[in-house]
């Protein structure tokens, strides 16, 4: 039954998702298009003889655009996935899923699991996003004469002083980077739902009541986390120490809080529903 | 006979003051056609949520073909709330799909023959619909399920005469006949012929549970008088 419910939840949201991914292409386009004024050009040569179009300006505008709606577009589809969950969950259509033949754990499961695959194309959607549009900066401002190979020789070392300053390993810091993104977009979906359910506990005002939930557990979190890096930093007096400790600290309290949040909405489901 | 539904000691508190659903202990056998009656705000529709696990007891409990509420006893319990449950941007070929995956004793084709009958294309988008050919698809998702209890909240509520007919018809014709059928409403008249046996609530609480010939042979009334009897203000 997970499959099926897998599949199902899928498409109810691959609409949403897509469009998602449309605009963030579209947003992209427009970042790159705003290199391609003739100021950044001129950067790559003398930064005394720059003039300022209108068109620069409006370069200027839509790079600025670009920002806001890249930060939009994962805000959305965070609030996205929250209706969607609350909609088909707690509204007159939960009445459909909550008298399905499938267990309690398949159906939080399953929306979790589609719910975190939006979040995590999305996200990686926008650092390929901002990938493309530095390249196009890049591409603009760096003189023509310049090899990206070159470019990447003199970033090497300045990156290796920016891990040795910051006590940083690069191996782990990779690893627990690839680790954080690819399980961040599910600890934070898991938390946004067992958010929207502890909303419905409450008799009245569900809705306000689930987002007071959500912004007191993301309190929370960031209260624990800066406690325990707190703490490291007494300890340590290191800087690199209490950065990598800060890292660290933040993902494995946002994964504990999703794993108690998880079961918390499970008991709310199974003992304490109350569909109204 | 073997009971179908059983409930012991069921009630539903939202708060000190609403008790919703008062100690209820009723079993209920198979192959019935009974009707829930009872007022506004009596606790029919909790009653209903609690059997179909919308809503949990506060205390007491309820067995359905000897399973407690959960994964069992949703397989073999098909539900008609009072409300559009469906997604409106969804096509009813897609949710004919939805029912095909989840209920093993969903017919395709009898639901699409009745959809048919009612000249409801199942490639239509449900919020094409008016409100009223919206529930009708409902009730012929729901009866086109080989369930054992159908329970069907206010079924004929809110759609005109001549639908009326065609809901109670649907109902008749369709249901597997060892199975229940428990539908809440408070139009009695309407729904009165097709009944076997009649429940009242009032107030939360069971007020009588017996058959529709019983009333007509114990008090010479029909379902309809004798519950304007019961209940009059």
């Amino acid at each position: 039954m997970l499959g099926k419910l897998i599949k199902h939840e899928w498409k109810s949201t691959y609409r949403m998702g897509c469009l998602l991914l449309f605009i963030t292409l579209i947003v992209t386009f427009l970042g790159w298009l705003s290199f391609q004024s003739p100021m950044w050009r001129q950067m790559s040569g003398d930064y005394y003889r720059v003039s300022f179009s209108p068109l620069d300006f409006l370069s200027i505008v839509v790079l600025i655009m670009y920002f806001f709606m890249l930060v939009g577009i994962t805000y959305a589809t965070q609030i996205y996935m929250g209706v969607h969950f609350y909609r088909t969950m707690y509204t007159d259509q939960g009445y459909l899923a909550h008298t399905l033949p499938v267990g309690k754990h398949q159906l939080l499961g399953s929306k979790i699991l589609v719910g975190g695959l939006w979040v995590l194309f999305v996200n990686a959607a926008v650092i390929l996003s901002g990938m493309a549009v530095m390249g196009s900066m890049l591409g603009a401002v760096i003189p023509e004469e310049y090899a990206w190979s070159e470019i990447w020789r003199e970033l090497s070392p300045v990156l290796g002083d920016f891990f040795s300053i910051f006590g940083l390993d690069s191996g782990l810091y990779f690893t627990f980077m690839i680790l954080s993104a690819v399980l961040g977009p599910f600890v934070s979906v898991a938390i946004l739902f067992g958010a929207v359910t502890l909303g419905q506990l409450f008799n009245k005002a569900r809705v306000l009541m689930a987002i007071l939930c959500y912004v007191g557990v993301c309190m929370l979190n960031s209260l624990i986390a800066s406690a325990v890096q707190s703490m490291v930093a007494f300890s340590a007096w290191e800087y690199g120490t209490v950065v990598n400790a800060g890292m660290y600290c933040s993902l494995i309290v946002q994964a504990l809080a999703a794993v108690l949040l998880y079961f918390a909405s499970y008991q709310i489901l199974t003992k304490r529903l109350n569909m109204e | 006979m073997s009971e179908l539904i059983e409930m012991r000691g069921l009630t539903k508190a939202y708060d000190a003051n609403h008790i919703a659903v008062n100690n209820v202990t009723l079993s209920l056998p198979r192959g019935r056609i009974i009707g829930l009656l009872g007022p506004n705000g009596s606790g029919k529709t909790t009653l209903i949520k609690m059997l179909n696990g919308l809503l949990a007891p506060t205390q007491g409990s309820i067995r359905i073909g000897g399973c407690p509420v959960g994964v069992e006893t949703k397989a073999h319990v098909a539900y008609l709330p009072d409300r559009t449950y469906l997604a409106g941007g969804e096509k009813i070929s897609e949710i004919l799909d939805f029912f095909c995956d989840f209920y093993a004793d969903f017919s395709r084709e009898k639901a699409v023959d009745m959809l048919l009958r009612l000249n409801i294309e199942p490639d239509t988008k449900l919020k094409a619909l008016s409100k009223g050919t919206k529930e009708k698809v409902q009730l012929i998702l729901v009866m086109s399920r080989n369930a054992d209890l159908y329970i069907l909240d206010e079924p004929i509520a809110g759609v005109d005469p001549a639908a009326r007919d065609y809901i109670l018809k649907t109902i008749i014709n369709n249901y597997n006949p060892n199975a229940t059928v428990l539908i809440s409403t408070h139009l009695i008249t309407d729904i009165e012929q097709v009944l076997d046996e009649v429940i009242f609530m009032r107030y939360g609480h069971l007020v009588l549970y017996t058959s529709v010939d019983n009333i007509r042979a114990q008090h010479g009334k029909s379902v309809d008088a004798y519950f304007r009897e019961v209940f009059a203000c």
